[in-house]
């Protein structure tokens, strides 16, 4: 199963809590101005460095809970905030993100409403541990247009490799600027070499930050497998069915809400007409998320390395038959 | 206890990264710099509706958690404009009656068939739950109207998987009037990769050899527009396919960067209608060999085909009919001479 992840969610126990992120992020948004300077001041990089790779730190690896483990959702896209619609610090994050109403609710649902529903409500619901820890939670609802109702909804994120590019570009040019201190005592060659070094350790960041917020794909952009993401046009139709799998987390970072993050398996099912038109209720939902599991399985995966699966037109005509297997025609 | 864990691991971090881990980390950089502009270069590249990242009520995600799916059947229309040859005689659409499968579509009027169609998935990642799947009937021949039967929906595993092939079945009573019927089957899915390889013909009659073989088939015009149609044939069957212990030729399975899938770029040649002429001591003819046609006019097509004295045994010949915009349909006729 392909999917892109470079965070980890930590259990509520080890959550190291909001406030060392409110440091670290006042750190590291104190540290940009500083850093056109910091070529010029032997130390003052290292310590802009540390507190670069802090904060992308805790991004990565303290900032989501884990809720449980992965879960699996169907709903309609009610808003989406792909990665070029953010500004200033937030255009590190690269994730691409969404927002869906759960099935079988439509627009205008309530956070209670879908709480209570039985089905999928659990998954937008504040969880104990979340709660005995005393995080904000606010639930996350949205509307599309300012003059709609807003509607409860699950929000997910396709994960980008913004700040985890930023963090080893940081990483890296902290072992240059580290030398640059070193080599900062030595008179007249080891200044000239200081200055080179800070330079270079500049100029990794620099890189760092250009990579970073380029990252929002990977090779697919060019690739034909490209799916589309729709929203619903003024008449209330045609966004997207999707049935999304993923980690089940809360993020610390925002207002208080549970998302699927990352999503590891996305399948858009259908096209949103006002109404749903699918019916079965717990079935409908727990036949899709069985075919994605066994789709995932290890006797699938290893089944799909076989050549007999390798034919990409046709069976009869670019695959091959098993000996002794079973005859296609 | 935690936040010394947390402190103590992010030193180990850095002192890891200063000592020799950088030289990971900026060779990964410049990696990912080439990345960037290789990338660049090739969107550049890209036709204008491709490059778009983002519209107001349509994202690209490019990202590999996104999946989608391709059902597939036998779809001659497609195969055929891949330039492969084809046979109308579907291998993935089978009769039975009473459990036994009906051979060459001889059927009975007014009798209960059951239909059943094998889909495949060309995704090793995206099932699929409640694919309908539609199953029609038409006369014998080339565009002529389509009958609703029924549909049924289907649970389409991942190539590899459980459900795969997946089996589509329904009842079919067959009409009251005596004739030679076609099969389709179709369907549709939300998200399919290649929405062009849907929908697969069973179109094969049986005439034995009277020196010569003449049959009839119905040519309609399903356009809008005053067609002139005229006819190929060749004596494709699908081939054995090759043991999966052979060494397999890369060369037809290469893909290009923006190709959809399924694209053939090099036609194999046990699939290519060349080598499959009518052989040449063998005739083959149409009457009205190049009729024009009104929208939604349909006649019929007097064949005659004329083989050797010398001919013993069964040849399978297929009839495409083409009109301006390319492939209209076909048959295949099974010439049995005993």
């Amino acid at each position: 199963m392909a999917f892109r992840q470079y965070t980890k969610c930590v259990s509520a126990k080890n959550y190291i809590g909001k406030w060392a992120a409110q440091v670290i992020v006042g750190a590291a948004i104190g540290a940009i101005p500083l850093l056109a300077g910091a070529s010029f001041v032997p130390g003052l990089a290292i310590v802009i460095l540390g507190a670069i790779i802090a904060y992308c730190r805790w991004w990565l690896y303290d900032r989501l809970i884990c809720l449980g483990n992965d879960v699996c959702a169907i709903g309609w896209v009610v808003t989406v905030e792909p990665p070029s619609e953010k500004s200033f610090l937030d255009k590190f994050d690269t994730d691409y993100s969404f927002s869906m109403a759960l099935y079988p609710h439509v627009e205008g649902a309530t956070q209670a409403s879908v709480e209570g529903d039985g089905l999928q409500g659990n998954l937008i619901a504040e969880q104990p541990d979340i709660k005995d820890r005393g995080l904000d939670w606010a639930g996350w609802q949205v509307s599309q247009w300012s003059n709609r109702n807003k509607t409860a909804t699950l929000h997910c994120e396709f994960e980008g490799g913004g700040v985890y590019d930023l963090m080893l570009a940081a990483l890296a040019a902290l072992a240059f600027a580290t030398a640059a201190v070193v080599v900062c005592a030595i008179p007249v060659i080891g200044w000239i070499a200081c200055a080179i070094l800070q330079i270079i350790a500049g100029l990794i960041t620099l890189a760092g930050i250009i990579i970073a917020l380029n990252d929002t794909g990977n090779p697919n952009d060019v690739n034909a497998n490209l799916g589309e993401i729709h929203v619903n046009d003024p008449t209330g139709r045609g966004a997207d069915i999707l049935v999304v799998k993923g980690s089940w987390v809360y993020d610390s970072a925002h207002e208080g809400w549970n998302e699927i993050h990352p999503i590891k398996h996305c399948q858009r099912i259908g096209t949103w007409s006002g109404s749903w038109q699918f019916g079965g209720g717990k079935d409908f939902i727990n036949s899709w998320c069985e075919a994605i599991e066994s789709s995932s399985s290890s006797l699938t995966t290893n089944n799909q390395r076989n050549p007999e699966n390798q034919w990409s037109i046709h069976p009869l005509v670019d695959g091959c038959e098993k000996s002794g297997g079973e005859v296609i025609r | 206890m935690k936040y010394l864990k947390a402190l103590a691991y992010f030193i180990f971090l850095v002192l890891q990264a200063i000592l020799y881990k950088w030289i990971i980390y900026v060779i990964n950089l410049i990696k990912w710099l080439l990345e960037i502009i290789k990338r660049w270069f090739e969107k550049r590249k890209l036709p204008r509706y491709l490059k778009k990242s983002s519209q107001q009520q349509c994202i690209k995600v490019s990202d590999p958690a996104y999946k989608r799916p391709d059902p597939l059947i036998y779809d001659q229309y497609y195969l055929m404009s891949q330039g492969l040859a084809v046979t109308w005689d579907n291998p993935d659409i089978t009769l039975f009656k009473g459990g036994v499968e009906v051979i060459n579509n001889v059927l009975v009027p007014d009798t209960e068939y059951e239909i059943v169609a094998r889909i495949w998935n060309n995704s090793f990642e995206a099932p699929i739950v409640d694919l309908p799947v539609n199953f029609s009937f038409l006369s014998f021949g080339i565009g002529t109207t389509s009958h609703f039967i029924d549909n049924t929906k289907i649970n389409l595993g991942v190539k590899g998987g459980i459900n795969h092939p997946a089996f589509a079945k329904i009842k079919w009573k067959t009409p009251a009037l005596a004739g030679h019927y076609c099969i389709q089957v179709s369907f549709y899915w939300a998200d399919d990769l290649n929405p062009n390889n849907n929908l697969g013909q069973e179109n094969i009659t049986v005439s034995t050899m009277h020196s010569p073989a003449t049959f009839t088939f119905q040519l309609h015009n399903n356009t809008n527009n005053v067609e002139r149609y005229h006819f190929e044939s060749d004596t494709y069957t699908i081939p054995t396919p090759r043991d999966c212990t052979e060494q397999r030729d890369k060369k037809n399975i290469q893909r290009y960067t923006r190709q959809m899938p399924g694209t053939v770029n090099e036609v194999d040649p046990v699939h290519s209608r060349n080598n499959y002429p009518l052989p040449a001591d063998w005739e083959i003819n149409f009457d009205p060999s190049m009729p024009e046609l009104m929208p939604d006019e349909e006649i019929t097509i007097n064949v005659k085909v004329t083989a050797p004295d010398s001919f013993h045994g069964s040849k399978q010949i297929n009839i495409h009919g083409f009109n301006q915009s390319g492939l209209s349909g076909g048959i295949s006729v099974q010439v049995i001479h005993n």
